[in-house]
């Protein structure tokens, strides 16, 4: 019990030492946490659908030669990032790239570095969710797009995407998270954010304790945060479970059996009368609840 | 929820654990063994008249130095800029100071340079230094001939001694050889030249399995779990400032010291280096020049003074 | 020689991998036919409504709208399938959008309309499938009659000169399938040009213009629908026709 006050007040000491560096920390993690997630999920989708343009034989070998190029490249892509330790790829990236020229190229800042790095990762994992997610969606949708002429782009961005981006949010999340937390090792090329504080609070006076609870406090507000804001996004996408009537159901087409045509008619069912088509039409213009109040 | 509040308490349960060989306030009173209080530290030598434009790296004058900030005494991050600690340039708000800073200093004064440090992890400052985004690593670094095959190494800066650390009230707290820790229960970390090579010099020792880090060698001593460890100076000298129940064996120069193979062996052990890029001799002479003036005892002198400026929390 | 035709099918074949699904098929549509194709199941039918709209690409062959060929180099497949309206067996409603974006989106994104004029449009058709109370619905929300109704509506409202049905009432529960063929029915007294795979015979007789039977990837016999479903000369019709109406 002592040792558990002791753990509160040492906590209380190293926060009031220290908060302004854990706030800058927990601000640096959650930048380079969301801009990295959200260009890692536009490279993502970008390879996503490079990877799911269709061809067949009939089409020109130029076509062909450059899609099967697309593919091998995004695969190669994915495999090398998605493979390798990410502190690896940001030694690489950082410092490989002085290294290698003579130091005639240097990185603008380490932040454009961590969030080239961290984002070119979280492509890679995305790439594949994409991938997965388009697959998911039944062809028929594609089917149905393309009956009514629509491109391939036109299908993707209008059809699949929505319900492969709706399908993947979970993974989204996911990646948001391991992004929160991974971005630790970018110290490894000096970026300093939420983790690195810890190891100079460490490194300065070996309050390993306090301090890692400050830390795995502060990682838990930002994930409980993040999934908490994820989940309204998804019940703001999946829409609401009931929908609202455009006006009494007339009941023109409810279930029954084919009747044989009567040989003058060619109405579907009784015509509705013009006077309630028309307040039906002013209705939907207008909303329902015009004046009403 | 109830599952994190438990995960909470072991945690805190834990942290007390730790906190009792980190927690106690430093005895700015208690001088480790092994110093020379009566060094008087020289002021610093004026060569800015050298010409120092052509040193590649140097040519905007601005001196970039990597090191961890988080490896006390030599280098750690305090929130205030207090006793000349310096900006930590990719750490907005929070300063750099130590043993290394005032080394650091010491040599941009000197040559009317602007000093920059950057916090790095200690695994990629090597890389860093070759890729030229820093100039030099002052951060403890050994002068080993494996590193010294990757970048040029200035100095030494320090003489990290070879040393053991007892506790006040042992039996061994007056040994003055190694012949004296005889019989005695004893680690040291993992992977050292300390555990692998010193402590078997030592008659019927008794050594148990290493530590993994310098937290948990110096635990076990603080809980009697040994009598004594072998370290370097330093990490000896940071453990009883902060626990004044701990003193620290230093043979060096003695006939009672550990053995090496050879005076290189001891070297690469205890001397500590700044390293820069691969073939800049024009710095790493730039910076011999400022550390020749200085001597062995005049680099304790300043090492005991970075241990007094160490922040208490 | 078919200068009135719209579309015409000119030695069409099919084969996946070493399979051939359809071989040598020949048939034209003229405007306000209404063409039922009949057979088996896997005698080709689906197949064959998918290579007229160029879902599947055909073989060898050509599929020649407007006295110019679909198939060759060079023609765009999309403008086409704008023209030529299907209706799938599945429906295949667009899952991410309400009933009306279903009807609208082709007009917006394919016809370059003007949103309120696609909208305008939607709901003319929609009223007119019966489903213009059901605007706001998801298609996850609404029966399967109802989802086709709205499909129709979808493939009206890009106004296309033939609309190509695949088995529309054959994912249908059974009290469902007459408000759809009411609809269909609609349609082609109102004249428009469809070419229909159905197991309706009901259908076929009563409705369609000309009726066209598969057998094993060809046309077995072909011609009006009293002459194909009341007397047809080829044995294959007869033992199909006997087989259909026997159970």
């Amino acid at each position: 019990m002592q040792r558990f006050l002791d753990l509160l007040q040492d906590i209380a000491r190293l926060w009031q030492n220290y908060w302004p560096g854990y706030l800058n920390g927990i601000r640096s993690t959650l930048i380079l946490a969301v801009v990295a997630t959200l260009i890692g999920c536009i490279i993502g989708f970008a390879c996503g659908v490079l990877n799911t343009i269709p061809y067949t034989k009939q089409d020109r070998p130029v076509k062909r030669f450059f899609l099967k190029l697309i593919r091998v490249v995004v695969r190669v892509y994915v495999e090398v990032f998605r493979g390798t330790p990410m502190v690896l790829q940001a030694v690489f990236i950082y410092y490989g790239l002085p290294y290698f020229t003579y130091n005639a190229v240097q990185w603008p800042s380490v932040w454009a570095a961590a969030i080239v790095v961290v984002s070119i990762n979280t492509g890679a994992y995305m790439a594949e969710s994409v991938r997965g997610g388009i697959l998911s969606i039944d062809p028929g949708q594609t089917e149905g797009a393309k009956a009514i002429g629509m491109t391939h782009v036109q299908t993707m961005l209008s059809v699949i995407l929505p319900q492969a981006f709706r399908n993947i949010l979970p993974q989204i999340g996911n990646n948001f998270i391991i992004n929160v937390k991974d971005t630790s090792v970018m110290f490894v090329i000096t970026f300093t954010e939420f983790f690195a504080f810890h190891r100079y609070i460490v490194g300065i006076n070996n309050m390993y304790f306090p301090s890692a609870t400050i830390e795995m406090v502060g990682y838990l507000t930002m994930t409980l945060v993040a999934s908490f804001l994820l989940r309204a996004l998804e019940r703001r996408l999946d829409g609401s479970d009931s929908y609202e009537l455009a006006q009494a159901d007339p009941l023109t087409m409810t279930a029954g059996t084919y009747r044989r045509p009567d040989p003058a008619g060619g109405t579907l069912s009784q015509p509705p009368d013009p006077e309630a088509q028309d307040r039906i039409r002013q209705q939907r213009k207008h909303g329902r609840n015009r004046g009403e109040r | 929820m109830k599952r994190r509040t438990l995960a909470l308490l072991l945690s805190a349960a834990l942290a007390t654990t730790l906190s009792a060989c980190g927690g106690s306030p430093a005895a700015s009173s208690d001088v480790p063994a092994g110093s020379a209080p009566a060094v008087t530290i020289p002021p610093v030598e004026d060569l800015t008249d050298v010409d120092t434009s052509s040193i590649p790296g140097l040519e905007d004058g601005v001196f970039t130095v990597g090191m961890e900030c988080a490896y006390a005494p030599y280098n750690w991050m305090q929130m205030t800029d207090a006793n000349g600690a310096v900006p930590i340039s990719n750490v907005p708000g929070s300063y750099a100071n130590g043993y290394d800073v005032i080394i650091a200093q010491r040599i941009c004064d000197a040559y009317g340079w602007e000093l920059e440090i950057i916090s790095s992890e200690w695994d990629s400052l090597t890389p860093a230094v070759q890729a030229g985004t820093m100039d030099a690593n002052i951060c403890g670094q050994s002068m080993t001939a494996q590193r010294m095959e990757e970048v040029d190494m200035a100095g030494p800066y320090y003489y990290a001694n070879i040393v053991c650390l007892t506790t006040r009230d042992s039996q061994y707290a007056s040994a003055t050889s190694i012949a004296d820790l005889a019989g005695g229960t004893c680690t040291s970390q993992s992977g050292t030249i300390w555990y692998d090579t010193c402590l078997p010099q030592i008659p019927d020792a008794e050594i148990l399995s290493p530590a993994e880090t310098a937290a948990a060698m110096v635990m076990q001593l603080q809980t009697g779990t040994v009598d004594f460890v072998c370290t370097d100076l330093p990490t000896a000298m940071a453990a009883a400032a902060r626990d004044d129940s701990l003193v620290i064996l230093d043979f060096s120069g003695t006939d009672g010291d550990f053995q090496f193979a050879s005076e290189q062996a001891r070297a690469e052990n205890v001397n500590q280096g700044i390293a820069v890029q691969k073939g800049n001799t024009q710095l790493r002479d730039a910076i011999d020049a400022v550390l020749s003036s200085l001597t062995r005892e005049q680099l304790n002198a300043i090492m005991d003074q970075a241990i007094a400026i160490q922040p208490e929390i | 020689m078919h200068s009135d035709a719209i579309l015409e099918v000119r030695h069409l074949s099919k084969s996946f991998g070493s399979h051939q699904v359809l071989r040598d098929i020949d048939f034209t549509v003229r405007p306000g036919d209404v063409t039922s194709i009949i057979g088996a199941s896997g005698s080709g039918k689906s197949t064959l409504l998918r290579c007229v709209n160029l879902l599947e690409a055909p073989s060898s062959g050509q599929v020649i709208f407007h006295g110019q060929d679909m198939t060759a180099p060079g023609v765009k497949a999309t403008q086409y399938r704008s023209k030529v309206g299907m209706v799938f067996q599945s429906f295949n409603l667009f899952h991410n959008m309400t009933v009306l974006e279903n009807c609208v989106v082709g007009q917006v994104k394919v016809l370059k309309r003007p949103k309120a004029q696609a909208r305008e449009n939607a709901l003319k058709y929609l009223d007119q499938v019966g489903m213009g109370p059901y605007i706001h619905a998801k298609p996850r929300q609404i029966s399967g009659g109802q989802k086709q109704r709205v499909a129709i509506a979808r493939a009206l409202a890009m106004e296309p000169e033939v609309l190509l049905f695949d088995e529309p009432t054959s994912a249908l529960d059974p009290e469902m399938v007459g408000e759809v063929l009411s609809v269909m029915h609609t349609l082609a007294q109102q004249g428009m040009t469809m070419l229909v795979v159905t197991h309706e015979m009901a259908f076929a007789r009563d409705v369609s213009s000309h009726v066209v039977f598969m057998a094993d990837g060809v046309i077995c016999e072909q011609g009006d629908p009293q002459q194909v479903l009341a007397n047809p000369t080829q044995q294959r019709t007869r033992d199909f026709l006997a087989r259909f109406m026997a159970r």
